[in-house]
């Protein structure tokens, strides 16, 4: 019991950190115990497992404030790195987990059949993608997304009787397969021509011999196949469909925390094995931030639903934060970080307050969004602080997650991506305030008002994700500094 | 002699993998299809034990060929897939195709400088299976119990997206 | 001179002593000493195994009509002996027929196929000491790698005969071959584990306490070559019944002979199989019997050794002693005594219905080989005195855990889809 309140609470102490209070350990932990709960309740209600997961995340993400911060260390002989960068990134995964699940429970409310396994298997996945942001060689990187991308399968085809959640997973496997091949194809190339898959030993022998053919080869084939999973053009068009049918807690959480996997695994290649080559991905990277920005955003102009819309807005936010990482910057990597966070709360609160209406409103077509602020004040402010934060408004944090990553672009000296950034970022402001439009200024259809039924607490965790997204805009720079201290852990 | 059997063999198993692997694809039925992928696994295993991954091939046939190929057979059949109605001959899909294909094999071939020899990296180990579970259970550990929990996924989901059968026949009477 | 001849004299040598003189004989040409080798070593398998083939067939009839209060084949030779010749002759001469929709490839080569896996597993099978066609470092997983093969065939034997019948009976071999596979497989780890090698002579190797057979008295050099067989500890035993089970399954025999249940499927995929090729079919079935018969007693009955005479071979100090007995007929004696067995138990026990196949594989027999392996890896690293309570504990605890788990509640209805 006392190593029980040690690993939860008390982490800052000098003890040294053991692999079994390893966060993601206990996170596969809680899952199992979830499982097991499941299975020797008696009722055939969800409450219980949905409230027991919800709550486990709290208490998970209260225990991350207890990490130690400011040390590097290893684990399983190097495949596990302990690091502020791997910390922020659990940290949103944790987020990202508790909205989602949150959201999962109104889905139940909602009369949506559903089991309790709903609520299992984000724990799964978000230990999968601590995993990855702590990954220390491609085994486990593999294994770890390949973890992640099953869940994603199982969640994304849950509602079995939906034709279009059944065949967002059915494209969704497809997908994920395609790029699981490349993905693997090009750690074998890189393997066979580097002699290891640890990042630290492939890093030096591929310094020696980065002139050879085959590693760019290799390291194109894993870049593209992290693409996939990053839903970047030209490997997104998965993105709109699956966003589209998967049920909405689950598209919010492809969306922020499955991204964030991607983003932080494509970080620790390029700080790790591919730092040698680093010339040649950042080539491939702006190509993909380029085609990223155009596609996503001029693709959702002609959307009419809010979630295809969102599927396509989250391709032009991993352009974003592909033009960030290609920067190649300490700077830029601290823009992609707050970056990161800001479309996170963003996210999660249009998400939120989708999920919220769906049933209301009958579906996520934009008109059926009309009047909503009519009926639902509050709630179509929320919308519009998540939508205008998306598109990146002054005083709302996407605003400065966008400027910060313009300026570190800038720095570098490669102008013509910032024009074209913040050529397509008015363009997305289009179809963001096309939704505030609907919500604000039209009638109806049939004239009937959109009813209330918002229980206290999930109005709670939508304010709670409004305050954060207007917070980490009102102070940037002391966030900003927050970031700054632990991914460079000081 | 002994270089001359072994790149014998190699080529053997080389050439009926190619083969194979393209009657999979322009098989006319699903199930010939699928027994040519079962060849190719088969080969794919032979040459595996030709490097002397003996552990790596027995199990590429024993679980490719043996069980998974089998499952397949098995969808196939309970998708009742006719044979006419799969494929239409579409020329330009096919030389497409095959242009593709052509194209990533030039790619590999300039890529992976085929026809240069380059020395292999030295194996760290003996491919003896006492190593081989001895790699998995140190330098491996954490992918390896990873993988445990990468099944216990995939049959949680297997079974929540598939078992409802019983509820509907609970509801029809249980018939 | 008696002591020179009776150390030189030794049965249990005696054709590793031909294949000796053989390949001695021929030093001067090494390729033709190998091929000489290599025939010798595939010849007698081909030429006896099939010959097993025809005294089980008789003996199954025999046996079968005994148990069902007849007399069997008795019309052809002496005690209906000569009843194979004649059944072998009558397959020769039956027309080979092959349905009009049949596909014509598929048909032709299934029977075939059917019969490489079967001859190409017994190389791995430890005929006797140092009679080991194959000497491979992965010779178990070898045994269930090519013979896995054998579903794929009885799969694509249904499929091509166009016959519903035959269909069905290839999907029901998929599924539980598929099944009772897995069981098999993890069965089959607790020896490879004592003996911490796949080679299959190492592990019959293991199971002979080689100080007791070279020293001591006669009675200690039995217990020696008996005592250390593996189904004489608690997870031996228990691994034995498994394998044995899951074996007669893996073999669709009764009563898990759902895919060629007769009075269901008329003989599921050998419905349109006629002539030679039914006779090829009945060949691989009976050649896989004894081929896994011949593995559960590699495995768990101490494969060649057995109690025997033993006196020292004299010539070397470090050679193992002589034995009067041979030890491929102890081999042979255990593969007939288990196919005994299972006749028996096709004379005794009704076929399941699939559900309650399925059930028990997956519910009961790959639980119970997950246990067991876990009993087996305490049994092996503690000390003898633990070993035994917490080994015999494990394997039984968890054999009444099952029953207990998956005790009927009364008669339900049936839940399940494809028949």
């Amino acid at each position: 019991m006392n190593t029980v309140a040690t690993t939860l609470f008390l982490q800052k102490s000098q003890e040294p950190m053991q692999w079994w209070n390893l966060p993601e350990v206990w996170w596969i932990f809680v899952g199992i115990l979830l499982l097991l709960l499941e299975m020797l309740r008696p009722r055939r209600n969800s409450a219980s497992i949905a409230k027991a997961s919800i709550f486990a995340f709290a208490v998970m993400l209260i225990a991350s404030l207890g990490w130690p911060t400011g040390l590097e260390t290893t684990f399983f002989g190097g495949a596990y790195q302990w690091d502020g960068l791997a910390i922020f990134f659990k940290r949103i995964f944790l987020i990202a987990g508790l909205a989602t699940t949150w959201m999962m429970r109104k889905c139940e409310a909602q009369g949506i059949q559903g089991r309790d396994e709903f609520y299992i298997l984000p724990w799964f996945a978000v230990a999968a993608m601590g995993f990855v942001s702590s990954v220390g060689d491609f085994v486990t990187g593999f294994v770890s997304i390949e973890l992640l991308t099953v869940c994603s399968y199982i969640m994304v085809a849950f509602y079995r009787s939906d034709r279009f959640s059944l065949e967002a997973g059915a494209k969704y496997l497809v997908i994920g397969a395609l790029s699981t091949a490349f993905l693997v194809f090009g750690i074998t190339i890189l393997f066979g021509t580097g002699g290891s898959l640890r990042f630290d030993q492939l890093a030096n022998s591929l310094a020696s011999g980065h002139q050879d053919p085959a590693v760019t080869m290799g390291v194109v084939l894993v870049l593209v196949g992290v693409g996939f999973k990053l839903a970047a053009a030209p490997f997104h068009w998965w993105a709109p469909d699956v966003y589209h049918g998967a049920p909405t807690p689950v598209s919010a959480f492809l969306a922020v925390a499955s991204k964030a996997a991607a983003v932080v695994f494509l970080l620790r290649l390029l700080i790790g094995p591919f730092a040698p080559l680093w010339t040649q991905c950042q080539q491939v990277l702006l190509a993909l931030a380029g085609a990223s920005l155009l596609v996503g955003n001029l693709g959702a102009l002609s959307q009419r639903d809010v979630k295809r819309v969102m599927g396509y807005s989250s391709v032009s936010h991993a352009g974003f934060i592909l033009l960030g990482i290609s920067a190649g910057s300490q700077p830029a990597m601290l823009s992609v970080c707050y970056y990161l966070l800001a479309y996170t709360l963003a996210t999660l609160l249009v998400f939120g307050v989708i999920c919220g209406m769906i049933d209301k409103t009958g579906g996520s077509l934009m008109r059926q969004f009309n009047g909503l602020a009519q009926s639902r004040p509050g709630v179509a402010w929320l919308m519009t602080i998540g939508m205008l934060s998306l598109a990146g408004i002054p005083p709302l944090s996407g605003f400065f997650g966008k400027w910060f990553i313009f300026a570190s672009v800038w720095q570098e000296g490669m102008y013509v991506m910032v024009f074209l950034a913040g050529f397509t970022a008015v363009a997305s402001l289009f179809y963001y305030l096309a939704i505030v439009r609907h919500m604000f200024f039209e009638k109806p259809a049939d004239g009937r008002a959109i009813s209330s039924g918002l229980s206290f607490g999930y109005q709670l965790l939508l304010v709670v994700l409004a305050v954060a997204t207007v917070a980490v805009g009102l102070v940037p720079g002391a966030v900003q500094r927050a970031i700054y201290a632990l991914i460079f852990n000081l | 002699m002994e270089s001359f059997v072994s790149s014998l063999v190699f080529w053997v198993f080389a050439t009926g993998l190619v083969a194979f692997s393209v009657l999979t694809v322009a098989g006319r039925s699903p199930v010939s299809s699928a027994m040519s992928l079962v060849a190719t696994m088969i080969f794919v295993g032979g040459i595996l034990i030709t490097l002397q991954a003996y552990f790596l091939g027995m199990m590429q046939v024993m679980v490719y060929a043996g069980a998974v190929m089998v499952l397949f057979l098995f969808i196939i059949m309970l998708l009742n897939l006719d044979q006419e109605s799969v494929r239409k001959k579409a020329w330009v899909k096919a030389l497409s195709g095959v242009a593709l294909c052509g194209g990533l094999f030039w790619i590999l071939l300039g890529g992976l400088g085929l026809g240069q020899s380059r020395p292999l990296p030295p194996v760290p180990q003996g491919s003896d299976i006492r190593d081989l579970g001895r790699l998995l259970f140190t330098e491996y550990l954490l992918p390896f119990e990873l993988t445990a929990v990468l099944l216990l996924v995939a049959i949680v989901g297997v079974i929540l997206l598939c078992h409802q059968v019983r509820d509907r026949a609970a509801k029809k009477g249980g018939a | 001179m008696m002591c020179t001849l009776a150390a030189t004299f030794n049965p249990d040598r005696v054709l590793v002593g031909l294949a000796e003189w053989v390949t001695n004989a021929l030093s001067a040409w090494p390729a033709l000493s190998s091929l000489a080798l290599i025939l010798m070593s595939t010849v007698p398998l081909v030429a006896i195994f099939p010959g097993c083939f025809a005294v089980a067939t008789w003996l199954e009839r025999k046996g079968l009509g005994r148990f069902q209060n007849r007399i069997g084949p008795n019309r052809t030779g002496p005690f209906g002996l000569l009843q194979p010749a004649a059944d072998g002759i009558k397959m020769l001469l039956k027309e080979d027929i092959v349905p009009a929709q049949a596909d014509k490839f598929f048909h032709f080569w299934a029977p075939i196929l059917a019969v490489v896996p079967a001859f190409l597993v017994l190389a791995v099978i430890p005929f006797g000491r140092q009679m080991v066609p194959a000497q491979l470092d992965i010779g178990v997983l070898y045994f269930f790698g090519v013979g896995s093969m054998s579903t794929l065939v009885v799969f694509v034997a249904g499929w091509a005969s166009r016959n519903k019948y035959s269909m069905l009976g290839g999907m029901r071999a998929i599924a539980q071959v598929v099944s009772y596979e897995a069981a098999l497989v993890l069965a089959a780890v607790p020896p490879i584990m004592a003996a911490g090698s796949m080679n299959t002579a190492h592990i019959v190797e293991s199971q002979i306490v080689a100080e007791w057979v070279s020293g001591g008295n006669i009675l200690v050099q039995n217990a020696g070559s008996l005592l250390g067989w593996h189904v004489f500890t608690p997870w031996g035993f228990c691994g034995f019944l498994l394998f044995f089970v899951a074996s007669l399954a893996e073999l669709n025999r009764s009563p898990f002979d759902l895919p060629e249940a007769d009075s269901e499927l008329v003989a599921g995929h050998l419905t349109e199989f006629s002539g030679f090729k039914y006779a090829l079919f009945f060949l691989a079935e009976y050649v896989n019997l004894f081929a896994i018969a011949a593995l559960a007693a590699t495995l768990y009955l101490g494969g060649w050794s057995g109690p025997n005479f033993f006196w020292p071979a004299g010539l070397a100090e470090s050679a193992p002693p002589a034995a009067l007995v041979p030890g491929f007929v102890w081999l042979f004696a255990k593969m007939f005594a288990m196919l005994g067995v299972m006749i028996w138990i096709r004379a005794t026990f009704p076929r399941l219905r699939v559900d309650q196949l399925m059930g028990f594989a997956w519910k009961f027999l790959l639980p119970l080989a997950l246990a067991n392996i876990v009993s087996a890896a305490f049994f092996i690293r503690l000390p003898w005195w633990a070993a035994w309570p917490i080994s015999l504990g494990l394997s039984f605890g968890a054999y009444a855990a099952l029953c207990v788990v998956n005790r009927q509640k009364g008669i339900g209805p049936r839940e399940y889809r494809y028949a």
